[in-house]
C-alpha cells in the first residue's frame, strides 16, 4: 500500500476520511467513477474497477483496511457533547496504544471503526430486472430497480460480540460474519492459560457493536413483467446508514452485491440448495410521479422525428380511440385534454388552472363511455367512475382505517387519486346534486377541503375532468332546446371549458362509412387503414409526456388577436341573445378555455410559443362544439328542409305541394327529401297532406310557434 | 446405452436412469465433457423417446387420479395435468452435480438434479465431507394446481384413457368425489395447508397442489395455463412441520419454502400443453372439423338438450348454444373480439331450495333450482365449469381476483381458457358490499367488458387477458355489463332434464368444443352486403320515428353472425346466415319489446 496518498485520492475523501475521524460523518461512499477516472488516467492496472464490480465483498474488506490505515487522527479532541460509545473507544485506542506490540488481543478492527463503507456503482451502470438475475451473478454489484412492497422493522445487528471472563476479568471480543454464530464459551487470554483454569465467558451487551440491520422486498415493476407472468420479488439487506431510507410502494433503484447462503431449512437442516439477497451499497431513490416515464433515447428520437410531422396533430388525434369511428373534433379536443394547458401559479398564492375539462353530451350508444374508458386508461394516472356509483365522497376522499395497521389513513376518491392526471365521470347527470357541487371547487381551484373525523386538509386535486351525460329525456329531443335538453346548472357548466354534444344522427355516408369500418373490423380483425398508421397506446402516453414538459408562452401579438376574437365573442352572443339562440355563456372563463386550448396546441406541435393558427384552432373547436348545440337540428339536411318549408306558410296554412316542391329543388334538396319530411312531420302532427296528395296543411300553428320558443 | 431401459424402469425409477445416463458419460473418460457442458446428456431427450407415443404417455401414473400423494412412491415418473397458478418464484440455485472423493482417492462426479434430497446411499460421511467441485444450476420454480373447474366427465375421460391404474386399485367414483390430498374438511388442516388452499381459486374445495420445478430456460409457459408436466415426484416434507416450524413465518421465510413443505413437488423432465379447449376427448388424431350435415343433425338435437333445462324455451335455448360456441379470436390494440356475455332475464322467482343450511353459506355452489337444472347442463357439456352464485356473503367474502400481500393468493377467476361461469344473480339480495366486494364487482366486470383480470399486487396491478365464458340468470335485466340480454319464456313447468345417451353427450362435446377454434371469414361481398343492409335500416327507422340501431347493436350482431355460422358448420358468412342470425335477434327483441 505504498500509494501517495495525497496524490492519488482525490481531496474529498480525505476530507471525508477526517470528518469521520473527528466523529461528524459515520459513512463513506467510494465511487466507483472516480476509481474509473483513475484508472483511465493510467495510474493502476486497468481492470480494476471490473474487479470490484465481479468480486465486491472481498474488494470493501479491502478498502476498509485502507481506510483504517489512512485515517487521520482526530483534531478535534473528544467531549462530553460526544457519544458514549465513542468515548469508550477512545479509552480502547488508548489502551491499544499502551499495550505491547508483540501482544496478540488487539480490538478487533471492526469494533474500533466507526463508519461503514459502501460503493457506488458507476452510472453508467444500467439498472436490472429482478428476473435477469441469475446465479452468474453472485458476488457482483449489481443494481437492480424495482418498487418496494414491504420493509421490516430495524433491528440491532451484532456485529462485534463482547465477553467478559469470570475468572481474569479480560474483555474477549468475537467477530460475527455471518447470520449465525456460536458463542465463545472458554476464555482464551493467557492469564487463563496460565493458571490452567477454564474461564468461562459471559456476554457484555454493553460491549458488542451493533449495526442497524433491516430488510427489505422489493418487486418488479409492470413494465418489466413478461406479458403472463407474475411478477418476482427479491429480498434486500441493509446495514447502518441505509436503513430506513426506502419506505413501502418506493421506486428505486437498489446497487448491492448478490449475495448467496446455503438455504437455512427448518431445523437448522442445511440442503443443497441456496438462498439469494442483495446487499445493499447504494440506493437511487427513482422519481415517484408517474408521469415521468422511462425514455429511452429510442422512443425520444421517434417523438422528436414525429414532432417534425405537420400532420401531428390529426394523425395524434385519429389514434385516440381508434375502434370508435368518426368524431374527430371531441377526439382533437380529447387529445388537448391529455396535453392540457400549462398551469402558473402566482407569487401570492393564487393559482391558473391549466388542466381542460371538456363534457360530453348525447344520445345512448354514441360511443361516450368508450370514449372516456379510452382516455382513463391512456392518462398515466386516469381514474374512471360513473356518476350514479360515486357520492360525492368518493369522488373526493374519505377516511378508512388501514386493515393492516389499524390506523386511520385519509383516503383520496377518485379526483384525489387522479392528481395530476385525468378523472373521467360517466353518467354525469345521475349524480345526485350535492355531490356534484363537491366537483365544483375541484374544477375552478383545484383542491378539495375535507374536515372529517378530526382532520381538516386541504388535498391537491390538480384533475382535468371529463364528464359524459346523457340528456334530460335519455335521448336528446330535438324539439326542446339545448338549455332544457342539458338540464345541469350554469355554474357547472360554464366550468366546462368544451362542452360537446354527441346526437346520434342518420347520414347516410356516414352510416355507411360506419357500416364499412365495424364489417372491417369483423372481417380483417383489424382496423381499416386510414391513410396514416395509428399510434400505439405506449407512444401516444410518451408524446404526452413530452408534450406535457413544455411551457409555451403567449406572445404580445397573438395575446392581441386573442383578445380581439374574444370581444367578437362576446359580441356575437350579444346578438344571438338579442334573436334567443344563445344556449351557452360566453364569459371570461371562455378567455381562458381560448388560451388553454391554444397552449395545448401549442405543446402538441412541442413549440415554447403559442402561434396564431393554434388560437385560431382552439377557437375553431370551441365554435364547433356550440354548434352542436345551437344547430342540432338545423344542420340536418332534413332540419334545413323543414326550416324552408316552414318559412313558406308565413301568412297561411295550406299550400300547393307543387309550390313547396319549386322552392325546395332550387335550394338544392331532391324530390324524395321533400316527400322524407313531409311523412316525418306528419307523424307528429305538424302538417297534413291532403288526400290526392296535392296540397300540404298546417296543423296547429300556434302550438307549433310556442315549441320553436 | 438407450435401450437398456424398459418403459416400466423408466416410471419405476427414473433418477437411477438419469443417473447412470450422467455417470455412464461423466466417468467414460470424457471429463472435458462434463466440465464444459453442463449436462452430458440430454436426459430429457430420452425420457421423450421412451414416451413418444400418446399410449406410452397414459402408463405414467398421473397425480390428478389419486386422492393421496403417498399412494404413489417416492421418486417415480409421474403425469401432472395443471394450470400454472404463479410464475412469480424465480430461480431456485442448486447443485446439479458434485464430486466425491472417497477414502481410496479415487474421484467420482455424482449427479443431483431432479431430486430434492441429498442421498448418501453408499458413502459414509467423510466422504460427504470431500465434497468439492459443485456445480450449480438454477431452475425455475411453478405452483401448479389442479385445472380448477374441471367437470366431472371431463376427468372420468382422462382416467379411463390411464391404463396404468388397475380397475381394482381404487374405486372410480371414490375418487371423483375426493380427488385431492388437501382435504379441507379433515379437521386437522392446519394453518400451512390453508395458506395453500388460498392458492387455489375456488375456496374449500379439494385439488391437488404442486410446486413444480422446470429445468429448462423457457418463457412460454405462462399464468393459467394448461399443462400436463411429466417429471419425478418429491413427497411433502411433512414430517418437519410439527415442531415449532410455525413460528418460522417470519419475514424472511420465503413463500415457496412454506409450501414445499406441505405439498409435494415435481421435478419436471419434459412437458406438454394441452389442447386449449381442455376437452379430453379431442386428441391429436381427432378430425378437427364438423360437416355441415353433422352439424345441422347436432345441432337441433343439443338446442332441444339445452331447452329442457329452460322449460323447453328453444330460443333461450339457442342463444346459450351460441354463446357456448364464443371465443376472443382476436386482441389487438384494445380491441377485443369474440366476446359474448348472455344474460337470461325473467327467470321464475323463489326457487331456492335448502334455504336453511347456512352452514354452505360461503360455498360457490346453485342453491336455486333453476340454477342448478342449467348447471348440470353446462357441466355435462362443457369440460370446465364452474358455478358463481352471486349471493353478498360470497361477494364480500370470498376474493374474485388474485391478489398478493407476500405471497399471490388465487381468486374465483383466475381460471385457464375455456372455463365457463354461470352466474346466478337471482339469489342476490339488498345489502351493503364490502370492499372486498366492490373489488369483486369491478374484477368480475373487468371480465365483462374486455375479458382482462386485474391481479391485485402491492403497489401495483398487472393485468392478464383471459378467455372466460360468462352467463349470467337474472330476474330482471342484469346490473352487470352483458353483450345480449333475453327474457326467458317457458313452455312447459316440467322440471326433468332430457336423458341423452352418453355417447350423445360424447357428440356435442366435441361439437362445442371443436367449432370454438374454428376460423371463420367474412366475405367481401357478404361485408358489403351488411353495410348497405345496416344503412336501409338505419334509414327505415328514421323515416319511421324508432330508435336508431347503433354501432354497438351491428357489432352484436357480426359477433352473433360468427356463432351462428359456427353453430352450422359453416367456415365463412352467408347471407342466408345474415338474414338468420337477423331473424334470431329481431325475436330477442321482440321478446324485450313484449316484457316493457
Amino acid at each position: 500500500m505504498d500509494i501517495d496518498v495525497e496524490t492519488v485520492l482525490p481531496s474529498r475523501y480525505m476530507e471525508k476520511l477526517k470528518a469521520v475521524a473527528n466523529r461528524e460523518e459515520d459513512k463513506i461512499v467510494i465511487e466507483l467513477d472516480d476509481i474509473q477516472d483513475f484508472e483511465d488516467s493510467g495510474n493502476v492496472a486497468n481492470g480494476l474497477v471490473h474487479k470490484i464490480l465481479t468480486n465486491t465483498w472481498r474488494y470493501i474488506e479491502l478498502i476498509y483496511r485502507i481506510c483504517d490505515k489512512l485515517m487521520p487522527p482526530p483534531t478535534k479532541p473528544i467531549g462530553h457533547m460526544d457519544d458514549v460509545l465513542d468515548v469508550i473507544m477512545q479509552h480502547r485506542k488508548d489502551k491499544d496504544q499502551q499495550r505491547a506490540p508483540e501482544d496478540k488481543t488487539r480490538f478487533p478492527a471492526a469494533l474500533t471503526r466507526r463508519y461503514s463503507l459502501y460503493i457506488k456503482p458507476l452510472k453508467s451502470e444500467d439498472p436490472l430486472a429482478i428476473r435477469e438475475i441469475n446465479g452468474s451473478y453472485v458476488g457482483h454489484l449489481v443494481t437492480v430497480k424495482g418498487i418496494i412492497t414491504r420493509v421490516s422493522d430495524v433491528k440491532p445487528f451484532l456485529l462485534v460480540a463482547g465477553y467478559s471472563c469470570e475468572m481474569c476479568g479480560d474483555e474477549v471480543f468475537q467477530e460475527v460474519t455471518k447470520k449465525n454464530y456460536t458463542p465463545l464459551m472458554m476464555c482464551p487470554s493467557e492469564k487463563c492459560q496460565k493458571n490452567n483454569v477454564k474461564g468461562k465467558l459471559y456476554m457484555q451487551t454493553r460491549t458488542c457493536k451493533f449495526v442497524p440491520f433491516q430488510e427489505v422486498k422489493m418487486q418488479e415493476l409492470t413494465e418489466q413483467v413478461p406479458v403472463g407472468h407474475i411478477p418476482r420479488s427479491m429480498t434486500i439487506f441493509l446495514h447502518g446508514t441505509l436503513t430506513r431510507s426506502m419506505n413501502p410502494g418506493d421506486i428505486v433503484n437498489v446497487s448491492g452485491i448478490f449475495q448467496a447462503t446455503p438455504h437455512q431449512g427448518y431445523r437448522g437442516t442445511t440442503s443443497l440448495l441456496t438462498d439469494v439477497y442483495l446487499e445493499g451499497q447504494y440506493i437511487q431513490q427513482l422519481k415517484k410521479q408517474y408521469d415521468k416515464m422511462v425514455m429511452t433515447p429510442d422512443i425520444s428520437e421517434k417523438i422528436q422525428e414525429f414532432a417534425r410531422d405537420p400532420d401531428v396533430y390529426t394523425k395524434l388525434s385519429k389514434s385516440i380511440a381508434p375502434e370508435i369511428f368518426g368524431h374527430d373534433d371531441i377526439k382533437k379536443a380529447l387529445l388537448l385534454l391529455l396535453v392540457g394547458g400549462v398551469s402558473k401559479s402566482m407569487g401570492d398564492g393564487m393559482k391558473i388552472r391549466g388542466d381542460l375539462n371538456i363534457c360530453l353530451m348525447g344520445d345512448p350508444g354514441v360511443a361516450k363511455s368508450q370514449l372516456l374508458k379510452y382516455i382513463s386508461k391512456v392518462a398515466p394516472r386516469g381514474v374512471y367512475t360513473t356518476g350514479r356509483g360515486s357520492s360525492g365522497v368518493g369522488l373526493t376522499a374519505s377516511v378508512t382505517r388501514d386493515p393492516v395497521t389499524d390506523e386511520m389513513v385519509l383516503e383520496g376518491g377518485a379526483l384525489v387519486l387522479a392528481d395530476n392526471g385525468i378523472c373521467c365521470i360517466d353518467e354525469f347527470d345521475k349524480m345526485e346534486d350535492g355531490d356534484r357541487t363537491a366537483i365544483h371547487e375541484v374544477m375552478e381551484q383545484q383542491t378539495i377541503s375535507i374536515s372529517k373525523a378530526g382532520i381538516t386538509t386541504t388535498l391537491n386535486a390538480r384533475t382535468s375532468i371529463l364528464a359524459a351525460a346523457n340528456p334530460l329525456y335519455g335521448r336528446y329531443n330535438t324539439k326542446k332546446s339545448p338549455t332544457q335538453n342539458i338540464n345541469l346548472p350554469a355554474a357547472l357548466l360554464s366550468r366546462f371549458d368544451i362542452l360537446f354534444l354527441i346526437l346520434d344522427k342518420h347520414l347516410i355516408e356516414d352510416d355507411t362509412k360506419l357500416a364499412q369500418h365495424v364489417a372491417h373490423v369483423h372481417q380483417y380483425g383489424k382496423h381499416p387503414e386510414r391513410g396514416n398508421d395509428i399510434l400505439e397506446v405506449q407512444m401516444i402516453r410518451h408524446y404526452v409526456a413530452e408534450a406535457r414538459s413544455k411551457r409555451p408562452v403567449v406572445p404580445s401579438e397573438v395575446a392581441s388577436y386573442m383578445v380581439s376574437s374574444y370581444v367578437q365573442m362576446r359580441q356575437d352572443q350579444a346578438d344571438a341573445m338579442a334573436r334567443k339562440q344563445e344556449h351557452t355563456y360566453t364569459s371570461a372563463r371562455s378567455l381562458l378555455a381560448v388560451i388553454r386550448l391554444s397552449q395545448a396546441l401549442a405543446r402538441v406541435h412541442l413549440r415554447d410559443e403559442v402561434m396564431r393558427q393554434d388560437v385560431a384552432e382552439a377557437l375553431r373547436l370551441l365554435n364547433v362544439s356550440k354548434e352542436s348545440l345551437n344547430d342540432s337540428d338545423d344542420n340536418l339536411p332534413t332540419g334545413r328542409l323543414f326550416h324552408i318549408v316552414k318559412n313558406l306558410f308565413k301568412d297561411t296554412d295550406s299550400l300547393p305541394l307543387d309550390d313547396i316542391k319549386d322552392e325546395v329543388l332550387s335550394k338544392g334538396f331532391s324530390d324524395e327529401q321533400l316527400m322524407d319530411i313531409i311523412q316525418e312531420y306528419s307523424v307528429m302532427d305538424i302538417w297534413e297532406l291532403d288526400e290526392t296528395s296535392t296540397t300540404l296543411k298546417l296543423l296547429n300553428r300556434n302550438d307549433n310557434e310556442d315549441e320553436e320558443l | 446405452m438407450a435401450s437398456t431401459f424398459s418403459r416400466f424402469e423408466c416410471i419405476e425409477k427414473p433418477l437411477d436412469i438419469a443417473k447412470y445416463l450422467f455417470e455412464l458419460e461423466s466417468n467414460s473418460g470424457n471429463q472435458m465433457a462434463v466440465d464444459q457442458a453442463d449436462e452430458p446428456v440430454d436426459i430429457p431427450a430420452y425420457f421423450k423417446t421412451i414416451f413418444a407415443s400418446e399410449e406410452s404417455v397414459n402408463q405414467i401414473p398421473s397425480l390428478n387420479d389419486v386422492s393421496n400423494v403417498y399412494d404413489i412412491p417416492q421418486n417415480t415418473l409421474i403425469r401432472f395435468r395443471s394450470m400454472i397458478q404463479n410464475t412469480g418464484f424465480g430461480h431456485e440455485v442448486f447443485v446439479s452435480s458434485y464430486e466425491i472423493i472417497n477414502r481410496d482417492g479415487v474421484k467420482q462426479r455424482k449427479f443431483h438434479k431432479y431430486s430434492d434430497e441429498i442421498i448418501f446411499k453408499d458413502e459414509n460421511l467423510n466422504d460427504m465431507l470431500e465434497c468439492i467441485n459443485n456445480k450449480f444450476s438454477e431452475r425455475q420454480l411453478f405452483y401448479c394446481t389442479s385445472v380448477p373447474g374441471e367437470t366431472s366427465w371431463a376427468k372420468q375421460v382422462y382416467r379411463q384413457q390411464n391404463r396404468f391404474q388397475s380397475s381394482s386399485e381404487t374405486d372410480i367414483e371414490d375418487i371423483v368425489i375426493s380427488t385431492a390430498n388437501i382435504n379441507l374438511n379433515n379437521e386437522k388442516v392446519n394453518i400451512d395447508l390453508k395458506e395453500v388452499a388460498s392458492k387455489y381459486p375456488f375456496p374449500k374445495e379439494s385439488h391437488m397442489a404442486a410446486i413444480v420445478k422446470i429445468y429448462e430456460k423457457d418463457d412460454s409457459l405462462k399464468v393459467t395455463d394448461v399443462v400436463e408436466f411429466i417429471g419425478v415426484l418429491n413427497h411433502p416434507r411433512k414430517e418437519a412441520k410439527n415442531t415449532n416450524e410455525l413460528q418460522c413465518k417470519e419475514f424472511n421465510v420465503s413463500c415457496e419454502n412454506t409450501a414445499s413443505y406441505c405439498i409435494p413437488s415435481v421435478h419436471v423432465i419434459f412437458y406438454r400443453k394441452l389442447h386449449p379447449t381442455g376437452n379430453p376427448l379431442i386428441s391429436s388424431t381427432t378430425n378437427l372439423l364438423v360437416s355441415p350435415n353433422d352439424a345441422m343433425h347436432i345441432r337441433s338435437a343439443l338446442i332441444h338438450y339445452i331447452a329442457s333445462a329452460f322449460g323447453g324455451d328453444d330460443l333461450v335455448a339457442e342463444f346459450v348454444l351460441l354463446q357456448l360456441l364464443s371465443r376472443i379470436h382476436l386482441r389487438q390494440n384494445g380491441l377485443t373480439l369474440g366476446k359474448f356475455v348472455l344474460n337470461i332475464s325473467n327467470l321464475p322467482c323463489n326457487n331456492i331450495v335448502n334455504e336453511n343450511t347456512q352452514s354452505h353459506h360461503l360455498c360457490l355452489e346453485h342453491n336455486n333450482s333453476f340454477a342448478k337444472r342449467v348447471a348440470s347442463i353446462l357441466a355435462s357439456l362443457l369440460p370446465k365449469y364452474h358455478d358463481l352464485p352471486l349471493t353478498l356473503s360470497t361477494l364480500n367474502e370470498i376474493f374474485y381476483f388474485p391478489h398478493s400481500n407476500n405471497d399471490l393468493d388465487s381468486g374465483v377467476l383466475q381460471v385457464s381458457q375455456g372455463t365457463w361461469f354461470l352466474v346466478d344473480e337471482t339469489v342476490l339480495k339488498e345489502g351493503k358490499l364490502g370492499d372486498i366486494g366492490v373489488r369483486n364487482l369491478k374484477a368480475l366486470n373487468d371480465i365483462m367488458d374486455h375479458q382482462k383480470l386485474n391481479y391485485m399486487f402491492p403497489f401495483n396491478n398487472y393485468e392478464f387477458n383471459t378467455d372466460i365464458g360468462i352467463i349470467i340468470l337474472s330476474n330482471a335485466k342484469t346490473f352487470l355489463s352483458y353483450d345480449c340480454n333475453i327474457p326467458l319464456i317457458q313452455k312447459s313447468e316440467n322440471t326433468t332434464i332430457l336423458d341423452v345417451s352418453e355417447d350423445m353427450l360424447n357428440q356435442f362435446r366435441n361439437y362445442i368444443s371443436i367449432l370454438r377454434y374454428i376460423d371463420f371469414n367474412i366475405p367481401e361481398d357478404i361485408s358489403d352486403y351488411i353495410q348497405a343492409d345496416y344503412v336501409a335500416q338505419r334509414q327505415n327507422a328514421s323515416r319511421n320515428g324508432t330508435p336508431l340501431m347503433t354501432q354497438q347493436d351491428l357489432m352484436l350482431l357480426l359477433n352473433l353472425s360468427r356463432f351462428v355460422g359456427l353453430s352450422f358448420g359453416s367456415l365463412k358468412l352467408t347471407k342466408e346466415l345474415w338474414d338468420y342470425t337477423k331473424k334470431l335477434d329481431e325475436a330477442r327483441r321482440h321478446r324485450i319489446n313484449q316484457k316493457a
